[in-house]
C-alpha cells in the first residue's frame, strides 16, 4: 500500500502540498489526476525519495520512503523527464540500474527487447523522445518492482507502443501485484487502466475513490421536462446543467437512482441516465472549487 | 547483484570513473610528461642527477607545485562527481535509486579522490622509473611526498566538496570555492587600503595575518625547503671548488598534515550539508536556506570595499580633498553604491530575476547603513587607532625608520630612547591636522619654499610582548623654520634623530645583534674606492664611535644642503642575529660621510693608508672640481675657443653604469617592507677588492653633489 497522510511542502514559503492525503491500495493501479501545478509530480518526488516532506508522512508498506534504501530497491519509477548519463547506451544504462536493484532480471530484459526493438548498443541521447521513454519503461519494467511510480508515462509514445506499455504494466499488476501509481492529464486513458483515481488540486486531493465508486457518485441525466418548466429546478442540486432544444444534460452528485427520484416530481417527460466518463467526473468535481474547465482539456 | 553494503556502491564508482575520464585521463598525461621527458634524457645521457636532487625536486612539488594545481584541478573533479547535484532530472534519479544519501555522499567522494589521486600516481610511478634510471632511487623523500601530496589532496578535495553542498549551481562552484580559498587575503588587502587611506599614519602593508584561511598562500609561504652545500674541488683542477647539495629538508611540513585534518572536517561539514541538502535546490546558486542572507550581504559588502574604493579612485581621486569630512562623504557615496549593486547583483542571481526591487528596502537600507557605519568608524577613528601610542612597558622591540636609517630599540636597554621616541610620535599624532594637510599638498612647490621644506618618510614598528604590532608610517612635512620652534613635531624629530644615543644605535658599535659583515670607503676626488678588511671594519667602526660620542660626526641634514661634508663616504652593511623577528630581515647598511672634525676617524683611514690629505675636499670644493673637469672634457686648452663637433666628442660614462650591483641592492633590503624609498646612490663608484687599485679611466664620470648627497645618511 501507497499512503500520503496530511503531507505538507513548501518551496521557498509556497504550500506545493497543502496537507495532501491518499492511499494507493496494494496491487491497484491509481490515477492521479489534476490541474497543472496541483501537486501531482510533487507528491510524486516524495513517494520516489526524491523529496522530503516538511510535515506529514509518506509511506510505503508502512515503512517511511525517506532514506530507507531498503525499500526503495521495491520501487521503481519514470519521470516525466527520464534521465540518463550522457552518453551512454540502453546496454550502459541497464548495467548501472541492475548495479542498484538486487531484483533487477536480466531474463525479462532480454525478452523486452524483442518487444521495443531497440538496439540496446545505440546512444540515448541519439534515439527519438518516444524511443527514450520505451528505454525508461524497459529497464524500469526489468527492476521488477513492487511499487511502480509513473509521471505522465506515456507522453511521446504512439498509440501502439502506449497499448504496449499498458499491457505490459497490467501484466506486472495481475501477475506480480504490482501497485502502480499514475499520474496523467490523459483522463482517457487512464480510465481504461486505473481502478481507482484521486483528484488534486492547489496541494490537496479532493477525492480519491474507486473508478466505480466515482462513477456511482455522480450521474449524468438527459431530461425532458413538461410544458411550463423551461429551467432546471434550482432544489435538484444540480452540478452543471445545459440546455438542447427542450433537451436538459444535469449532472448531480448522487446516484442514478437518487437522481431520477428527485426528478421524477417534475414529471418528465422524457429521462435517461448516462454513465460519465473519467474527463466529465474531473471537470464537474473541479468545476465545484472555482476550476476554469477551458483550461484543463487537453 | 546483492548490495552488501549502503555506503558504498561499486557500480557507481566506475560510472563516475568511467564518465569522467577525459578529465583524470588529460591530467594523468599531462603529469607523465616532465618525467616521461627526464627518462628520455637520461637514457641520452643528457641527464645525471643525485638523489638528493630528486629530493628537492620532490619537496619543490611539495611546496609549490601541488598546492597550486590541485587547486584547480580538485574542483574540477568536484564539478564532475557532483554535477548530478545542479540539475532536477539527475538530482531526481540519483536520489530516486535505492541507496542513502550517505551511500551517494561516500561513493561519490571516493570516486573524486580517485580521480584526484590517478594523476599524481601516474607521475609518481614514472618519477620512480626515472629515478631508477638514473640510479638515484631513494624511497624515503618518494614515500612523504606521496604522504604530503595526499594530503593536500584531501583537503583540496574536501574543501571543494564543502563548497558543492552549498551552491546548486555548476556554474557558481568554482566561483565560491576560489573565494572561499582567497577570501581572507582579499578582505585584508580591501580592508587594509581603505584604513590606510582614511586612518592617519596607518601603514598599507600587508600583513598575512589571515592567510592560514588561504592555505595554498599559506603552504607556499611557509612550508620551506632547506637546503646546505658544501664546497668540493672540481675533478682536476685542485685550486677550484663548487658547490654541492649537502643535504634537503622540509621545514613545517606537519602544516599539510593540519590541513588534511582541516579536510576531514571539511568532510563532515560537507556531510552534514548534504544530509539536509533539499533536491529542489537543484539551480540555485545558494543551495542552503541560511546561506542566501549570508550571500546577499556578503557580496554587497565585498562590492561596496573593493568597488566602493575603486569607484572612490575613477570618480574623486583627481579632487585635492584632504579635510576628512570632505574624503569620507563621496567614499561613503561610492561604497554605498557599489555596495547597493552587490545588494541588488546578488538578490537577482539568488532569485534569478532581474526583478527584485519590491519590498527590497529593508536589505538596502542594512546595506546602506553598513556602509556609512564602517565608513564613520574607520573614517573619525572612533576607535581611536591614530592616537594609539603603545606604552613602553608593553613593548618587546621597536624598530624605527626615520632620516633613511633602520633603528632598533630595545626597551631594557633603550628606555630613556624608546621614551623620547614615544614623545617624538605623540607629537606627530598631535599635530594630525597640519600633517596631514601638508601630505596631502604633496609637493613642497605647493607647500612651501623647497630649500626650507622638505618630505621626509617616518615609519614605527612597536612589536608588542602579546604578539601584536603596533605599525605606524608617516610622510612627514618638515621646515626649517618649526625646525626650530619647540612644539613642534618638526623639532622634536630633529632633536631625536641627531642624539647622540641615536647616533651610536645607528652605528650598532658593539652590539652583538648585529655582526659587521664588510664595508668599503668611496674616495670622490680619486673617484676610486676599498673594501675594508675584517679587522679594519672593527677599527674605523670603533673611530666612528668616538667621534660620535666626542659630538664630531655632525648632524643629519634633512634638506641636502650641507656641502661641507668631505667627499668621501663609507659604506657598512650588517647581519642580523640574536633576535628571531629581526632575523627575518636579514641584512642591514649604513653610509657615513665623512666631515671635517671627524679626526678620529681621519687619522684611521690614514694610518690605513686609505686616506691622503689631498683626499680631503668638501662637497662645495668637489663640485667645483667636477664642473672643471666637465669644461675640461668639452673644451681641452689646445681647443679652447673652439666650437667642437658633438661627434667628435669621446662618451662620457654614466656614473649609474658604475654603480656596482651590491649598492644598487641597498634601498630594498634597508627599506621597511613594502615601503618605497628613495633610492641610495653607491656608495663607491667601483667594486673594488684592494687597496690602491685606483680608477684609471680619465673618461669615467664622477658622482654629482647632487647625487652623493641624495644618499642623505647620517653625518652628511
Amino acid at each position: 500500500m501507497i499512503q500520503a497522510e496530511n503531507v505538507v511542502k513548501l518551496f521557498d514559503g509556497f504550500r506545493a502540498l497543502d496537507g495532501a492525503s491518499l492511499t494507493v491500495p496494494t496491487g491497484s493501479v491509481y490515477g492521479l489526476v489534476g490541474p497543472n501545478g496541483a501537486g501531482k509530480s510533487t507528491i510524486i518526488r516524495h513517494f520516489t525519495g526524491i523529496y522530503r516532506q516538511d510535515a506529514g508522512a509518506v509511506q510505503m508498506n508502512g515503512e517511511n520512503v525517506w532514506e530507507n534504501p531498503a525499500l526503495k530497491e521495491k520501487i521503481a519509477a519514470i519521470p516525466d523527464d527520464w534521465f540518463y548519463f550522457n552518453p551512454s547506451t540502453v546496454r550502459d544504462m541497464m548495467k548501472f540500474y541492475r548495479g542498484f536493484y538486487p531484483r533487477f532480471s536480466m531474463e525479462r530484459y532480454e525478452k523486452l527487447k524483442e518487444v521495443f526493438q531497440i538496439d540496446e548498443k545505440r546512444v540515448i541521447r541519439r534515439l527519438s523522445k518516444g524511443m527514450q521513454k520505451q528505454v525508461a519503461f524497459w529497464l524500469t519494467l526489468c527492476c521488477m518492482p513492487d511499487f511502480l511510480i509513473l509521471d505522465e508515462p506515456v507522453d511521446g509514445l504512439d498509440p501502439v507502443m502506449r497499448r504496449q506499455v499498458w499491457s505490459l504494466v497490467m501484466g506486472d499488476v495481475s501477475q506480480n501485484g504490482t501497485t502502480v501509481l499514475v499520474s496523467s492529464h490523459n483522463l482517457r486513458e487512464l480510465e481504461d487502466v486505473c481502478d481507482h483515481v484521486g483528484i488534486m488540486d492547489h496541494g490537496k486531493v479532493l477525492l480519491e475513490r474507486s473508478l466505480e465508486q466515482l462513477q456511482d457518485n455522480m450521474v449524468k441525466l438527459q431530461v425532458v421536462f413538461p410544458e411550463g418548466v423551461t429551467e432546471v429546478p434550482a432544489d435538484l442540486g444540480a452540478l452543471h446543467a445545459s440546455k438542447t432544444g427542450r433537451v436538459h444534460t444535469i449532472i448531480m452528485r448522487m446516484s442514478a437512482a437518487e437522481a431520477e427520484e428527485r426528478i421524477a416530481v417534475y414529471q418528465p417527460i422524457v429521462m435517461e441516465a448516462l454513465p460519465l466518463t473519467l474527463e466529465e467526473i474531473f471537470i464537474y468535481e473541479l468545476g465545484g472549487v472555482d476550476y476554469e474547465v477551458k483550461d484543463i482539456l487537453l | 547483484m546483492k548490495l552488501k553494503t549502503s555506503f558504498f556502491n561499486p557500480t557507481l564508482y566506475r560510472k563516475n570513473l568511467t564518465r569522467f575520464w577525459p578529465l583524470w585521463g588529460l591530467t594523468s598525461f599531462f603529469g607523465a610528461l616532465i618525467p616521461i621527458s627526464g627518462i628520455m634524457m637520461c637514457l641520452n645521457g643528457d641527464l645525471k642527477t643525485t638523489a638528493l636532487e630528486f629530493k628537492e625536486v620532490y619537496y619543490n612539488a611539495i611546496v609549490y607545485f601541488a598546492p597550486v594545481v590541485l587547486l584547480c584541478y580538485c574542483i574540477l573533479c568536484a564539478m564532475a562527481v557532483w554535477s548530478y547535484l545542479y540539475n532536477a532530472r539527475s538530482v531526481g534519479m540519483m536520489h530516486t535509486l535505492p541507496i542513502s544519501r550517505e551511500g551517494l555522499f561516500v561513493t561519490n567522494f571516493l570516486s573524486g579522490l580517485t580521480m584526484v589521486a590517478i594523476p599524481w600516481a601516474v607521475t609518481a610511478l614514472f618519477c620512480v622509473i626515472l629515478s631508477i634510471v638514473a640510479k638515484s632511487f631513494s624511497a624515503g623523500p618518494l614515500f612523504v611526498t606521496i604522504l604530503c601530496v595526499a594530503g593536500e589532496g584531501l583537503f583540496y578535495f574536501s574543501s571543494a566538496t564543502a563548497a558543492a553542498f552549498i551552491t546548486g549551481n555548476v556554474f557558481a562552484l568554482p566561483l565560491l570555492y576560489f573565494l572561499f580559498h582567497f577570501l581572507a587575503p582579499l578582505l585584508e588587502a580591501l580592508i587594509g587600503t581603505l584604513s590606510s587611506n582614511l586612518i592617519f599614519g596607518l601603514s598599507h602593508i600587508y600583513t598575512g595575518v589571515a592567510d592560514w584561511l588561504s592555505p595554498t598562500v599559506y603552504i607556499i609561504k611557509n612550508v620551506k625547503i632547506n637546503r646546505t652545500y658544501t664546497q668540493i674541488p672540481v675533478p682536476g683542477q685542485p685550486n677550484i671548488t663548487e658547490s654541492v647539495l649537502a643535504s634537503v629538508t622540509l621545514e613545517k611540513g606537519w602544516l599539510i598534515a593540519v590541513y588534511a585534518l582541516v579536510g576531514l572536517a571539511l568532510l563532515g561539514v560537507a556531510y552534514m550539508l548534504y544530509r539536509y541538502r533539499k533536491s529542489e535546490c537543484a539551480g540555485e546558486v545558494i543551495a542552503m536556506g541560511w546561506g542566501r542572507p549570508v550571500f546577499r550581504y556578503g557580496i554587497a559588502a565585498l562590492l561596496a570595499l573593493g568597488g566602493g574604493q575603486l569607484l572612490y579612485i575613477i570618480i574623486f581621486n583627481s579632487f585635492d580633498l584632504d579635510q576628512d569630512p570632505y574624503r569620507i562623504l563621496p567614499l561613503i557615496f561610492c561604497m554605498l553604491i557599489a555596495g547597493l549593486i552587490g545588494y541588488y547583483g546578488a538578490s537577482m542571481l539568488l532569485a534569478k530575476t532581474l526583478r527584485v526591487f519590491k519590498g527590497s528596502q529593508r536589505g538596502a537600507a542594512i546595506v546602506a547603513a553598513g556602509c556609512v557605519i564602517a565608513c564613520c568608524v574607520v573614517g573619525f577613528d572612533m576607535l581611536g587607532v591614530a592616537k594609539r601610542v603603545p606604552s613602553a612597558d608593553s613593548v618587546k622591540y621597536v624598530r624605527l625608520y626615520a632620516a633613511n636609517n633602520t633603528y632598533y630599540l630595545f626597551p631594557d636597554e633603550d628606555a630613556d630612547v624608546l621614551e623620547e621616541l614615544r614623545d617624538v610620535h605623540k607629537a606627530i599624532i598631535a599635530e594630525k591636522n597640519y600633517a596631514q594637510k601638508m601630505m596631502n599638498a604633496r609637493t613642497i612647490e605647493d607647500s612651501g619654499d623647497f630649500e626650507k621644506s622638505t618630505y621626509v618618510t617616518f615609519r614605527v614598528t612597536y612589536l608588542l610582548k602579546n604578539g601584536l604590532n603596533v605599525d605606524r608610517n608617516y610622510f612627514l612635512y618638515l621646515t626649517k623654520d618649526r625646525m626650530e620652534e619647540p612644539g613642534t613635531y618638526d623639532n622634536a624629530l630633529d632633536r631625536f634623530i641627531n642624539s647622540t644615543e641615536m647616533k651610536l644605535r645607528r652605528l650598532r658599535f658593539d652590539d652583538p645583534r648585529f655582526i659587521i659583515e664588510n664595508g668599503n670607503i668611496n674616495i670622490q676626488k680619486r673617484d676610486d674606492g676599498f673594501e675594508f678588511s675584517s679587522r679594519e671594519l672593527s677599527e674605523v667602526l670603533a673611530a666612528i664611535a668616538d667621534d660620535a660620542k666626542a659630538g664630531t660626526w655632525g648632524q643629519y641634514d634633512w634638506f641636502d644642503e650641507d656641502n661641507t661634508t668631505y667627499a668621501v663616504s663609507m659604506f657598512f652593511w650588517y647581519s642580523i642575529n640574536d633576535v628571531e623577528e629581526l632575523a627575518s630581515r636579514g641584512m642591514d647598511n649604513i653610509t657615513v660621510y665623512l666631515r671635517p672634525g671627524m679626526t678620529n676617524t681621519i687619522n684611521c683611514l690614514k694610518k690605513m693608508g686609505y686616506l691622503e690629505d689631498g683626499d680631503l675636499v668638501t662637497q662645495a670644493e668637489m663640485q667645483k672640481i667636477w664642473e672643471e673637469r666637465d669644461r675640461m672634457m668639452k673644451y681641452p686648452p689646445d681647443m679652447a675657443g673652439v666650437e667642437l663637433d658633438a661627434a667628435t666628442l669621446e662618451p662620457i660614462d654614466s656614473p649609474s653604469e658604475t654603480i656596482p650591483p651590491e649598492a644598487e641592492s641597498v634601498t630594498p633590503e634597508t627599506a621597511p617592507e613594502g615601503e618605497t624609498v628613495t633610492p641610495q646612490p653607491a656608495p663607491v663608484t667601483e667594486p673594488v677588492t684592494n687597496p690602491g687599485a685606483a680608477n684609471n679611466n680619465p673618461n669615467s664620470a664622477p658622482q654629482t653633489p647632487a647625487e652623493s648627497s641624495a644618499a642623505s645618511s647620517m653625518g652628511s
